[in-house]
């Protein structure tokens, strides 16, 4: 087969298996993806984050925690590209390896936050009546809170900490994806191939977890790419406050507010790691966009 | 206007749901004050109390009842208007937050003002003429909404205009010579100094506000402008725009006479969800603009470890959040006729 | 009266070689509409085809009402000799309503939902002629009288969800027949509506037409339903035009497309 045949194959009108309709629909989602210059940029970002943090003691001139007391506060150099901080310490390499705290909760944070989500969603669509009023009405009055405010709430029962900070973050940030999964397990339960299912006599566990739930986690994955954005914001927040990762931790959120009482001087040591969490979340709402223009049929 | 017996249904509808989210708030409040692992009878008594001085207080905290005798005993408290005292402060709860809130509220609505009157017509604007320059600017904005921390684009603000260009005064609402020649009335300063006619205040305030409700009001905007373009692309798309384009109208209008008029009821929602979510914004930007609201409160709390007092904050934003969606959701039924079919 | 299809003294529009094309999602550009031409005079023409055959399409381009990423492009649309190809959008702004307007599918979709009836049609009036609200209003009191609407008044004040798909339809029919234009589009008129119903708004469409000596352009899926009402009939199949005829020759058309609608319909 060669390739124009192939991609006739794959866009055809007419597909012959589901193998194919799927192969199908991958292709031109992938393809509207690649035309999407937003959402290749966001990828080529997250894939640099990702980069950068693997290579990170060999990208970073210092070590992150290096402290040099005769070389405090100095602007840009050819030594220290982005100056040092108050303790000396090289801010270029406290940057690279801040990467892999953002990598690092955004990834917990998600990977803990989506099964949640999924089973309380699904649970929900799946058994309705009462048991779905209850777990809908729990969302909402977790929906009535600011993310923040709620993640600070339990901040100051759990105390400081990046750990905590992620504990927070997972209890409050969950609401949406029980939202987002119960709607799609909603339009899946209802829909004739799971009619068939049931009436073959398939147990309601095996069309949960075999059925309903995969068809569940494209919606998820959309809704966790445009989430990660604001999971880095947040985690950020909270270590300005004092409350996320502690120093001496080159975290971005708490770099800022370590440079704080230096600021109106020496600027560079809050705006540096700020353009960091920028650049970071740019990337992720981009990939995120993408993503869901891609994969949610709502918005072709 | 229908006011009929659907509508005061509809409306009992509305209002039980606010009180059953109520209700669950307060005991979200209540479980999460209970994860404490810290022992809260030593944060009272101290460290060196005596056996007996340690059991009373034990007992006057209710900490020996169960966890449900507890919950009623939390709830009559709150139903009392009593959120316990600040560890920190010395004062009663309800009265340190009566004394901060206003401040944010001023804060937030400003920033909303700023929002609706900027974020509107760009929204507008970039639906009517999708791929044209205002909807670059839109989504140019949209993106920094999401992605620029706020308290950091305070910061860099605070450099450029106060350190830098001078053009805006420094920390806090009002200058300190003026500090306390306005008696707290409503608590808006705005407000409190127009009625007493100082307009010298009046002016040093609002030059005190414009940075902390500009670097907010650029969040609302990217908000509302973004919903704004959403919900007028999603109105275009309706068959009664072609109707109207078959009746000889021209595009703009369209836009302006039967496309906007169907959008602004559920802006109204988005527009309290987004006053609701500058709180949020403010705890961030008021520790940067020394502002002496709600966040910095609840800031200067977290940090000296006052539970009671970071809790009696979440709890105001959290029953802030369901009156502006309960407000929201009401005006929605009464001024939509859809809503009634 | 003798409705002959090619005198061209006494047609109202004719249409040479209208092609649409849409963008697809690859970026190619995909050709819904392949060069027909067509025409119509003071006669109740049928335009006859299956979804997707170009009819909706047909009638929007002529109106220049079709949603971005579509383009268009004709040899000639002249409406009583007027070319319409060339006008501004501006121009096109004043034309529509006022010499060729359209009633679309569903009313409850096609009326604004939060403008009250009366306002709706009294609009119509004031973008074409310059009259206060109050006149207008009146006049919108008696086009509704005039599509033998049920309690005029009340409906005036009445929002579209209010009203019932036969009403809602008349309100379309009152409203885009006030300015008294010279063509009217009909764009699957009765579909949304109970069976008892669409013969109502058919004699309405039927009344007014012949009464005003306008055009009709009758766009319907419906074969037997076109045939019954209408002077002649147009058949497309996949944005082509395929057969031509008057409606009472409908029964010799040789078309293979004609033939298997023919036979699909008898067998109902």
């Amino acid at each position: 087969m060669n390739v124009k045949s192939t991609i006739e194959w794959l866009v055809s009108d007419e597909p012959q298996s589901a193998r194919q309709a799927w192969l199908g629909q991958l292709f031109i989602g992938f393809r509207a993806f690649q035309q999407n210059v937003l959402g290749m940029t966001g990828l080529g970002i997250v894939l640099g984050i990702i980069i950068i943090a693997a290579l990170a003691p060999v990208i970073a001139p210092y070590a992150p925690d290096a402290q040099d007391l005769s070389h405090r506060l100095e602007p840009s150099s050819a030594q220290h590209w982005l100056g040092t901080d108050e303790f000396g310490r090289d801010i270029f390499s406290r940057i690279i390896y801040g990467t892999t705290y953002t990598l690092q909760f955004v990834t917990l944070v998600i990977v803990a936050i989506a099964p949640i989500g999924l089973l309380i969603g699904v649970t929900a669509a799946y058994a309705g009546g009462v048991v779905d009023h209850i777990l809908m009405r729990i969302t909402d009055i977790f929906l009535s809170f600011p993310r923040l405010i709620l993640a600070l709430a339990f901040v100051a029962t759990l105390g400081p900490g990046l750990g905590n900070a992620m504990i927070a973050i997972v209890l409050t940030a969950w609401p949406p994806y029980a939202r987002v999964a119960r709607a799609e397990a909603l339009r899946i339960r209802n829909s004739d191939f799971i009619s068939a299912a049931k009436i073959a006599g398939a147990p309601p566990r095996r069309i949960v977890l075999g059925h309903i739930v995969p068809l569940c986690i494209p919606t998820i994955i959309v809704r966790g790419s445009l989430d990660m954005g604001s999971i880095i914001l947040t985690a950020a927040s909270l270590g300005f406050l004092g409350l996320g990762a502690q120093p001496p931790q080159p975290e971005w959120g708490a770099m800022i507010s370590a440079g704080r009482q230096y600021f109106l001087e020496q600027w560079w040591i809050s705006t540096i790691p700020g353009i960091a969490i920028c650049i970071a979340t740019i990337g992720f709402n981009l990939l995120g966009d993408g993503l869901r223009d891609v994969l949610d049929p709502k918005y072709r | 206007m229908y006011i009929n017996k659907t509508f005061f249904r509809e409306m009992a509808k509305v209002l039980f749901s606010a009180l059953v989210t109520l209700f669950g708030l307060l005991i979200l409040t209540f479980f999460i004050a209970r994860l404490l692992p810290i022992d809260p009878v030593l944060a009272v008594v101290g460290e060196q109390a005596s056996e007996a001085a340690y059991e009373r207080a034990r007992q006057d905290l209710g900490l020996d009842k169960s966890l449900f005798q507890q919950l009623i005993l939390y709830l009559q408290n709150i139903v009392q208007g009593d959120l316990g005292q600040s560890f920190l402060t010395r004062n009663d709860i309800v009265d340190d937050l009566k004394r901060v809130f206003p401040a944010t509220i001023e804060l937030a609505t400003t920033a909303t003002i700023i929002g609706v009157l900027i974020g509107v017509p760009l929204g507008t604007w970039a639906a009517a003429k999708q791929d044209g320059w205002p909807d670059h600017v839109a989504r140019f904005l949209g993106v920094l909404g999401h992605s620029v921390p706020a308290f950091w684009l305070g910061m860099i603000a605070l450099l450029i205009f106060y350190a830098k260009l001078g053009v805006v005064p420094g920390p806090g609402r009002v200058d300190d010579i003026y500090y306390g020649l306005v008696t707290q009335q409503t608590g808006l300063i705005l407000v409190d100094s127009l009625m007493q006619g100082q307009i010298e205040v009046f002016r040093n305030a609002v030059s005190h506000l414009i940075l902390p409700a500009t670097v907010l009001g650029i969040f609302s905007v990217a908000n509302i402008s973004r919903m704004t373009r959403n919900f007028v692309l999603a109105e275009l798309r309706q068959e009664y725009v072609t109707t109207a384009r078959v009746k000889g109208m021209d595009m703009r209008t369209i836009i302006i006479r039967q496309v906007l008029p169907n959008t602004f009821v559920s802006l109204i929602t988005v527009i309290a969800l987004q006053l609701g979510a500058l709180l949020e914004g403010a705890v961030l930007t008021e520790t940067i603009f020394g502002w002496p609201g709600l966040g910095l409160y609840m800031k200067n709390s977290l940090l000296n470890a006052d539970t009671n007092a970071v809790l009696g904050g979440t709890l105001l934003v959290g029953v802030t959040f369901i009156l502006l969606n309960t407000g929201a959701d009401a005006l929605y039924r009464i001024l939509d006729p859809r809503a009634r079919n | 009266m003798n409705r002959s299809a090619n005198d061209g003294m006494n047609n109202l529009i004719e249409v040479e070689n209208l092609r649409v094309s849409f963008r697809t999602r690859l970026g190619e550009e995909s050709e819904v509409l392949h060069g027909i031409s067509f025409n119509v005079g003071h006669e109740k023409l049928g335009i006859v085809g299956e979804s997707g055959s170009g009819k909706s399409i047909t009638a929007r381009s002529i109106l220049r009402i079709m949603p971005p990423g579509s383009s268009t492009t004709a040899d000639s649309i002249s409406f009583k000799g007027r070319e319409l190809t060339t006008l501004s959008e501006k121009e096109m702004c004043k034309f529509r309503g006022k010499h060729i307007s359209m009633i679309m599918q569903d009313p409850k979709y096609s009326l604004n939902p939060t403008m009250r009836i009366g306002d709706q049609i009294a609009e119509m009036l004031r973008l074409h002629t310059k009259i206060g609200k109050k006149e207008a209003l009146d006049r919108s009191l008696a086009a509704l009288e005039s599509v033998h609407m049920r309690d005029p008044e009340r409906v005036m004040r009445a929002y579209p969800l209010e009203l019932s798909g036969g009403m809602g339809q008349r309100v379309m029919i009152a409203m885009m027949l006030i300015t008294a234009p010279g063509l009217l589009i009909a764009d699957e008129p009765t579909s949304a509506l109970d069976v008892s119903v669409q013969l109502q708004i058919l004699s309405l469409l039927d009344e007014l037409v012949t009464k005003s000596n306008m055009g009709l352009m009758f766009i319907s899926h419906a074969l037997h339903m076109v045939s019954s009402f209408c002077d002649r009939v147009i058949v497309m199949y996949k944005g082509n035009i395929v057969e031509t005829c008057a409606a009472s020759e409908l029964a010799n058309a040789t078309h293979p497309y004609t033939r298997r609608l023919l036979d699909a319909t008898e067998t109902i």
